[in-house]
């Protein structure tokens, strides 16, 4: 016989020997009393002394075998078959949750941390098959238990150990590779709670082969709670750890546009990070760099220390046709994590919305011209005029960029709602005020109690009193990169510009204190010019002057339209306002990778190309219809990587479009590059007051071997309930219950 | 009281001696409110003498002649009422120390014995009392004043109950030793061989005195109640018993009762008056009981 839980054996044992205790302390605790009719009671001993006796014997010895029932009961006693055929057939179930994530390709001299996982799952199902009894087995790899549905099974489920299945089971792990998920333990536990139910008389022991690691054992309130749920459904769980040691590591960590992407041609700033998660400091070491295959000059990264992360910039000219940018570092224990990958295929130039409704088109004229010089200057911007009712006309404006309102005096309400759903949905709207505004309107319908879409409520038109003392200068700018050409104590380009009139603001009104509203810059009387708030996802910008620096009815409002820096102010506003939307979300290779294109024009079938790495052909890949949209929606996990499709277009006319390719970088996540891993201690806290047993691969045994069999605690339940009824039968005919009393007259 | 019993008599005898007196008295009082005088007493038929009438005297014994010519209440007295002799025995072994509640059974039959003491001096008849355990202990003269009850009580008071028990033969030696006739009351628990016991009361019978058997026992010793181990210890042997008191129980009430009914039917064979008490009942009431019990067999009788 062998118990699931020998521990409690051990602490209960001694507890068997409590009812002779109790009986023994009773004796010293007895009642005295001076007696006078000690003839009668000596009589009645006399009489019943003998069976007095044997009744009290057996008492004792019932209380004493219900104690030891429990303690058994308590250590889940399991016997070989040859007995269990008594009480039933017994199985005894192997779940083993194998850690497949990308960390488990740490390198240990000549081997990874993997395999040496995978030699302890194949000792668990060579000695499985060895015991006698039914044995059946479960391999549960962690990716394939973070997309398990409730009640489902992985490959191998419930498979007997039999020689057949161990030749398979042998190929198998030769084909397994760890993933290039990050997927955790949390995940494997929750799957092998969702198994289907065991049979009633199931033996189940859950092996847990991993490497432990900090970041995948960071949700210590989850883990503990589901391995509980794990624990309860299972007669033993066993944690392996597959790591000796932690080694150092480095990371690229991030691989991105500094300020969003900008037009192909345009030089964008893009910058790479290094982490280092060991615990010394990294030597200096050099980032490789490549563009489309070619090699840019390397990044340099001096020391790095502990736990510390640097950042290196560059620039580099996307293309229109596609960009691939991949970064990597030297080989070290962990080698997944040293490349990064970044693709883009930007326009070759962002398309800006300019609604003007100024007298003569001046004020658009002048913001167009700062946006997009023309002839050899490329700014990346493509600046469209129309009038405000193209807001209502147009069905996508989230194809902007951003929105620009110039003097528009009112707007109507499906404008409105136009504009403020573009906003809300992370586009960027900018303000420029003129003679035409109706203050009354946008108090009441853009401003709305700070709700709308104007970050201040207008007052009336005002005049700034001049002021031609030598270096004075009308505007001055916060510390934001909108105004960073305007930055500087020798920066003369400020002193330049000249406010003769200006919207104020009601004097009623102040900045929110939650800072939602920002003065971006401010006049010499201190009245704001610029402002910016937060709408939803998007943002706004109200310039409280006009563009144009031609007179209107008041006269001149500004000259900043005139002022050299005024391209880079412009630019640097289309920038800030369309950054949002030129940002490309990170790809991880456990995120949905979708390809999209347009139902009418292109075939149903994308030709989907993996990254080299991957080791895969190209294939076709059968787009679902989504709307009027292909969704081409690949199975995750994917490989880290650039992955391309290609769609066919449906016509090949001169007048269809053209074969549309994209491009999706997709990456590992970063974090678990940390190769810190949870000791035999540290895993005792987070699984504080749980039973389980801890091995090093190095070291396990099959102690498991113990566990084949049944499981005698129901057997034991019944008869502890036998026992406690004959306990209190024996009591009360032990004189140990009260009676009548029957009353001498 | 005597200046000399004042001597040997400790605070805790002293303040006994106080409650037994008053008990008795009121149990008595309580006995006699609306009763006759019991003919319980004997009445002979051989005039004395007359004596003044007292309040309370019974007016069946007034002389109506001796009224009708001197204007005087007279009572006529009879030889037998004045000379009324009744002995009481109160056991003080060791076994009567044991009690459950306010009174044990020692000081309970003290308090019976007082309270007769009490009840026989005030119609004047003579009264001894005498202490046993296993020989007589102590003893008082025959006397018939109601100053005699003082001594009656130092005598109950005067040790506590300490030695075995030996009834049967202090029954026989009171027997051989009294010289007259009389009522002879035993107070006891009669925990001892019960035919030895049964031997005295009927020697006591054939010598013609009219004998009361007042048979006290705790409570805890007619239910024995107990549970939880106990150890008993005897009082009067050095018996020692570790045992669950409910598994004996019933043996140990089958004895008692055995023994009970032994005790019983003996008296009753032999002419013996018997009466269990508990020490749980008041004891005017156990007295007022017994006293009616008396009145109606004396009519009976008649």
């Amino acid at each position: 016989m062998s118990f699931l839980f020998p521990s409690l054996l051990s602490v209960g044992l001694p507890l068997i020997a409590l009812p002779l205790i109790i009986h023994l302390i009773n004796l010293r605790r007895r009642k005295r009393i001076e007696w006078a009719a000690m003839d009668f009671l000596m009589e009645s001993r006399k009489r019943r002394q003998k069976s007095i006796l044997l009744k009290q014997l057996l008492l004792l010895a019932l209380r004493t075998l219900a104690v030891a029932c429990i303690v058994f009961m308590l250590a889940g006693p399991v016997v070989r078959s040859a007995w269990a055929a008594l009480f039933g057939s017994g199985v005894t179930h192997h779940l083993i949750c194998l850690d497949d994530s990308f960390s488990m390709s740490d390198r240990q001299g000549e081997r990874l941390v993997w395999d040496e996982a995978v030699r302890v799952a194949a000792r668990i199902v060579e000695a499985g098959r060895q015991r006698p009894g039914r044995q059946i087995v479960t391999l549960l790899p962690f990716s394939v238990a973070q997309t398990l549905a409730a009640g489902e099974g992985p490959a191998v489920h419930r498979e007997p150990l039999n020689d057949e299945f161990a030749a398979r089971f042998a190929e198998l792990l030769a084909g397994l590779k760890p993933s290039s998920t990050a997927a955790g333990p949390l995940d494997a536990l929750r799957a092998a709670e969702r198994l289907p139910q065991a049979a009633d008389d199931e033996t189940r022991i859950v092996y847990l082969l991993s490497d432990f690691r900090a970041p995948q054992w960071s949700d210590r309130g989850a883990l503990a709670e589901q391995a509980a749920k794990v624990r309860a459904q299972a007669s033993q769980l066993q944690l392996i750890h597959c790591v000796d040691q932690t080694r150092p590591n480095l990371a690229v960590t991030r691989l991105e546009p500094v300020a969003g992407l900008r037009a192909a041609g345009i030089e964008t700033w893009m910058l790479a990070a290094v982490r280092n998660f060991g615990d010394a400091p990294a030597p200096a070491t050099t980032l490789e760099v490549r563009h489309n295959d070619a090699r840019l000059p390397a990044l340099q990264f001096d020391e790095i220390p502990p736990g510390g992360e640097e950042v290196r910039q560059f620039r580099v000219g996307l293309s229109a046709e596609g960009s691939r940018l991949e970064v990597e570092l030297p080989a070290d224990a962990l080698e997944i994590d040293n490349r990064r990958f970044f693709a883009a295929a930007p326009p070759t130039a962002f398309p800006v919305l300019l609604v003007d409704e100024s007298p003569r088109g001046e004020d658009g004229r002048y913001l167009a011209a700062a946006l997009d010089p023309g002839q050899r200057n490329l700014s990346g911007w493509s600046p469209r005029l129309e009038r405000r009712g193209f807001l209502a006309r147009d069905e996508d404006l989230g194809r902007f960029a951003a929105i620009f309102l110039l003097d528009v005096p009112r707007l109507e309400p499906l404008e409105l709602e136009r504009l403020s759903q573009y906003a809300a949905q992370g586009g960027g709207v900018a303000w420029f005020l003129g003679p035409q505004t109706q203050p009354a309107f946008y108090n009441e319908s853009l401003y709305r109690g700070g709700e709308g879409l104007l970050p201040a409520p207008l007052d009336t038109p005002r005049q700034l009193a001049a002021d031609r003392s030598v270096g004075a200068s009308d505007v001055q700018v916060a510390d934001d990169e909108l105004f960073r050409v305007f930055q500087g104590q020798r920066n003369s380009f400020l002193s330049l510009v000249r406010v003769d009139f200006y919207y104020a603001l009601d004097p009623a009104w102040a900045p929110p204190k939650d800072g939602s509203v920002e003065t971006l810059a401010r006049l010499r009387n201190r009245a704001p010019l610029v402002l910016r708030k937060r709408f939803g996802d998007g943002q706004c910008v109200a310039q409280l002057c006009r563009v144009s620096p031609l007179p209107a009815e008041l006269g001149a409002w500004s000259n900043l339209s005139l002022n050299p820096a005024f391209p880079v102010y412009a630019n640097e506003l289309a920038g800030k306002l369309s950054a949002s939307r030129r940002d490309l979300p990170a790809q991880l290779v456990t995120s949905p990778l979708t390809f999209v294109a347009p139902l009418a024009d292109y075939q149903s079938a994308a030709q989907i190309r993996p990254p080299a790495a991957a080791s895969q052909a190209p294939f076709p890949f059968d787009a679902r219809q989504d709307g009027d949209f292909w969704s081409a929606d690949l199975p995750t996990p994917v490989a880290p990587g650039i992955w391309e499709a290609a769609w066919t277009p449906r016509e090949a006319t001169e007048t269809a479009a053209a074969e549309l390719r994209q491009l999706r970088a997709v990456n590992v996540d970063p974090r678990e590059g940390d190769l810190h891993a949870l000791d035999q201690q540290q895993l005792g806290e987070v699984l504080d007051g749980l039973d389980w047993q801890f091995s090093r691969s190095s070291q396990f045994a099959e102690s498991a071997d113990e566990l084949a069999g049944y499981n005698l605690t129901t057997a034991l339940v019944a008869t502890l309930g036998a026992v406690l009824l004959g306990e209190q039968l024996a009591a009360y005919a032990a004189s140990f219950h009260a009676a009548e009393r029957s009353v001498a007259s | 009281m005597t200046p000399a019993s004042k001597r040997f008599l400790h605070p805790e005898a002293m303040a006994r001696i106080g409650r037994l007196e008053i008990r008795a008295r009121r149990i008595v009082e309580g006995a006699m409110s609306g009763r006759h005088r019991s003919p319980y007493f004997g009445q002979s038929v051989e005039f004395l003498q007359h004596r003044q009438y007292a309040r309370g005297d019974d007016l069946r014994h007034v002389d109506w002649k001796a009224w009708a010519k001197q204007d005087r209440l007279y009572l006529k007295q009879f030889e037998e009422e004045a000379n009324m002799r009744c002995t009481l025995l109160a056991d003080a072994s060791a076994s009567m120390r044991y009690g459950s509640g306010p009174l044990n059974k020692y000081d309970y039959a003290a308090s019976i014995a007082a309270s007769l003491a009490y009840l026989l001096l005030k119609q004047h008849d003579a009264v001894r009392c005498i202490t046993f355990d296993e020989g007589i202990r102590g003893r008082t003269p025959l006397r018939s004043s109601e100053a005699h009850l003082a001594a009656v009580v130092q005598t109950l008071a005067a040790q506590p109950p300490r030695e075995k028990t030996d009834v049967g033969r202090v029954l026989v030696e009171i027997a051989e030793t009294l010289p007259r006739r009389g009522l002879v009351v035993a107070i006891s628990d009669f925990l001892t061989d019960v035919e030895s016991t049964l031997r005295g009361l009927r020697l006591l019978k054939q010598h013609g005195h009219d004998v009361l058997a007042f048979h006290v026992l705790d409570d805890d010793e007619l239910d024995f109640p107990f549970d939880g181990p106990v150890r008993f210890e005897g009082l009067e042997s050095l018996a020692r018993l570790n045992c669950n008191p409910r598994a004996l129980r019933e043996g140990y009430l089958e004895a008692l009762q055995r023994f009970l009914a032994t005790l019983r039917h003996g008296c009753a064979r032999d002419g013996v008056d018997y009466m269990l008490v508990r020490t749980s009942m008041p004891l005017d009431a156990a007295l007022a009981h017994y006293l009616s019990r008396r009145l109606a067999a004396g009519r009976h009788r008649k």
